[in-house]
């Protein structure tokens, strides 16, 4: 099936060394434009790396990236005006306020003089940092200076975020603010690609899935409720039904993933109005159903699964 | 629209505090001296303000000039200017004058007051030579910086260094100028001694920039061939030249100084790039990928810029062996050269070798140091030693006499090269060689 979004990172046969480790061995995948990509694997799996390399921050030394069009290697400052980028180590320049840190990462990505005001405004309202404009950045708490990091990352508008570990270090409510954020963004179509070791934050807005192992791509796909239209119904019984499989199976729309004598795990093309069919024809069949639930996978599951499938 | 690194600077460094404090404090200084000598005060004052200009503007600026980027890479926020639209140029300036812009408002008021208070009619020539000074080892300390920040070095320093070479080199230039009258002589014409100092320091000093916006194009990633160092070593040795030089010089006499300058200058050059650049192994590994997929420019243009400069040692050490066709020259320095190029040159390539047996260490580590230990071993200890002892023989095979036995030095320093070439190229291929998989 074609992809309804074209590619916003493209990367072929990426290469990428350091001494007596193949960071990146020959890495080649592509990321849907609007998608929100979890970026995982074990430490050292080389997704920093490749992260620095979509960045242009680093350079393989074999292969070719594609970021919102744009070839990394062959411009790499056109990129730079494309992406935004933040690093699991940010560091953020002490001594200014909340205003000038927004205003100098506005002003160093090309906003123009005119517009640099409205830009260090919506940030800042963006990041429910409005209130802290003025308050220097050493004096930020560790979830502030998170909000800052990442608002200067964002304040050029950029076509695709990078964010390696996010998250990291913040309090629960801070990580559900970011989530929030990062659903956010993808509706207003930014790309984002986030690293990170906790699967479970990934899990509140991730729509793809790209893992990393050994310097490779084990595995790149869209997570199951990502794909438009596509849902996995699990269903209960209030007692076993003879043949229910093939009962389930003959329904329009549905592909039966899991069938025991009183539950089984549907996958159902279509909409909430194909749910509501659905359901009208269990009724209607007279099946005692007694739970009808949409169910999505779990990423950490997806991720063991997809580990564990994986030659080591 | 103003550059933004140097607004950002500019911010940072010039409060309202540090405008009012600087002056301020500068006044009372001034205002001591005054009243230390009110019979007659102009001299103090414009040698206080001569001193108080080289420790802020030289010694205090070369220091932030050279942590510019260094700060930032331990601050974590170089990925940032890194990842920004800002273009090498205004990224390189923007920190020149920004990283060293407070120390300038001290070192301007200092000179207003020297020029104000000097007795002497060079005045204006001296305050010409230590702004230039200023600005060069400002220069040459975000080269050295940048170059630092490459290899990943996150301490302080090497402001320090230029600071180091300032008092080493430039001190005993600058005291032989006050105390001597005489016209440089350069390029068979007299020059007038300020006069010279002062366009030298300049031009130094605008080659300087240059070198560190080439440096920032590099950590911008922004792609560069290497004919702006090409072209530095060739004005190098051509100022080098100049002072071997005579009116009277033949054409063809000129041209054999002008090869044997740049013999030497690219000779030296490759000790400091082995030092400085980020070369092995991985970068010559990137090279050679590129070359096997066929990217000649881009294996060009990442190359590091030792091999490239022991190249052009080569290629000087041909041509002036050609040129010299067993003549004697007249100029010390092509004589000197004449007799020696070809073991300079192969001491050069094994020095390199040294270099690269330690970079291709599995876990490399601590390269530079152990090479320049090995240096010093092999050019001081060694031979010394060997030498103390009587056994000249035993030190000619250490260190190869070029200047008494041109012949056995070539052969002595060939089978160096050979040897630390042949080991070099072992461990490569034990480490690092690319294999087909």
């Amino acid at each position: 099936m074609p992809h309804p979004h074209p590619a916003a990172v493209v990367a072929s046969g990426v290469l990428f060394e350091y001494p007596g480790v193949r960071a990146l061995d020959e890495v080649s995948f592509e990321v849907p434009a609007g998608s929100v990509t979890a970026l995982v694997g074990p430490n050292g799996a080389g997704k920093t790396t490749l992260l620095r390399c979509l960045a242009g921050l680093e350079r393989p030394m074999l292969g070719s990236i594609h970021v919102a069009g744009v070839d990394v290697l062959e411009e790499p400052r056109a990129v730079h005006r494309r992406v935004g980028f933040l690093s699991d180590f940010f560091g953020l320049y002490d001594a200014l306020s909340v205003a000038r840190c927004f205003a100098h990462a506005a002003a160093a990505h090309g906003v123009a003089d005119a517009d640099i005001d409205g830009a260090v405004q919506r940030t800042a309202q963006r990041m429910g940092l409005a209130g802290l404009l003025e308050r220097r950045a050493a004096e930020l708490s560790r979830g502030q200076r998170q909000r800052v990091a990442i608002g200067q990352a964002l304040i050029h508008a950029p076509q695709v975020l990078m964010l390696d570990e996010p998250a990291s270090g913040l309090d629960p409510e801070a990580r559900h603010a970011l989530a929030r954020l990062f659903t956010q963004l993808r509706e207003e179509g930014i790309t984002l690609i986030v690293s990170s070791h906790i699967l479970a934050e990934l899990d509140e807005y991730s729509t793809h899935m790209l893992v990393m192992r050994h310097g490779r791509i084990v595995e790149n796909r869209a997570l199951e409720g990502a794909v438009a239209g596509l849902a996995r119904v699990r269903l209960a019984f209030a007692q076993a039904v003879e043949a229910l499989e093939a009962k389930l199976a003959a329904l329009p729309g549905v592909r039966v993933l899991r069938a025991e004598a009183d539950a089984a795990v549907l996958e159902l093309h279509g909409g909430a109005e194909a749910q509501a069919a659905l359901l009208r024809a269990l009724v209607q069949a007279g099946l005692p159903l007694s739970e009808f639930a949409l169910e999505r996978e779990n990423l950490h599951e997806s991720y063991l699964r997809t580990v564990g499938a994986a030659p080591s | 629209m103003m550059n933004p690194e140097l607004r950002r600077n500019l911010w940072l460094e010039l409060s309202l505090h540090r405008l009012i404090a600087m002056p301020g404090v500068l006044a009372l200084v001034f205002g001591l001296i005054y009243a230390l000598n009110r019979d007659a005060p102009a001299e103090p004052l414009a040698s206080a303000s001569a001193m108080l200009f080289v420790a802020i503007c030289i010694v205090w600026g070369t220091l932030h000039a050279g942590d510019a980027v260094i700060a930032e890479v331990r601050g974590r926020t170089w990925d940032g200017q890194r990842m920004s639209a800002v273009d090498p140029w205004p990224m390189t300036l923007g920190k020149l004058a920004g990283a060293t812009v407070f120390a300038w408002y001290g070192g301007i008021l200092c000179m207003l007051v020297f020029l104000a208070c000097s007795p002497e009619i060079s005045a204006p020539q001296i305050a010409g030579m230590l702004v230039a000074g200023a600005l060069l080892l400002q220069a040459l300390a975000l080269v050295g910086g940048i170059a630092a920040a490459r290899k990943g070095v996150v301490r302080s320093g090497p402001g320090g260094w230029a600071v180091a070479v300032l008092f080493l080199v430039g001190g005993p230039s600058v005291a032989a100028l006050s105390g001597n009258e005489e016209p440089v002589l350069w390029w068979g014409r007299e020059w007038a001694r300020a006069d010279f100092m002062f366009c030298t320091l300049a031009v130094f000093a605008a080659w300087a920039v240059f070198g560190a916006h080439r440096l920032m194009c590099q950590e911008l990633q922004v792609r560069t061939l290497p004919w702006a160092w090409i072209a530095f070593l060739l004005f190098l040795a051509g100022f080098v030249s100049g002072f071997a030089i005579r009116a009277s010089d033949a054409w063809s006499q000129v041209r054999n100084v002008h090869f044997a300058g740049a013999l030497v200058v690219s000779l030296a050059a490759v000790y400091p790039l082995l030092l400085a650049e980020v070369s092995a192994p991985m970068a010559l590994r990137r090279v050679l990928f590129r070359l096997r997929t066929g990217e000649r420019r881009r294996a060009l243009e990442e190359a590091p810029l030792w091999p490239l400069t022991l190249a052009l040692a080569a290629l000087f050490t041909l041509l002036t062996m050609l040129v010299a066709g067993g003549r004697r020259a007249e100029g010390e320095l092509f004589a000197a050269v004449q007799l020696a190029p070809l073991p300079l040159l192969l001491l050069a390539v094994r020095d390199a070798a040294i270099f690269m047996w330690f970079s291709f260490a599995a876990q490399p580590r601590r390269v530079e140091a152990s090479a320049v230990l090995y240096m010093v071993v092999l050019y001081g200890l060694v031979p010394a030693i060997l030498r103390a002892m009587d056994a000249r023989a035993l030190a000619d095979l250490v260190l190869p006499p070029f200047w008494d036995r041109p012949g056995y030095a070539v052969a002595v320093a060939g089978v160096h090269a050979l040897l630390a070439v042949a080991a070099a190229v072992w461990r490569w291929k034990r480490n690092y060689a690319i294999r087909a998989e």
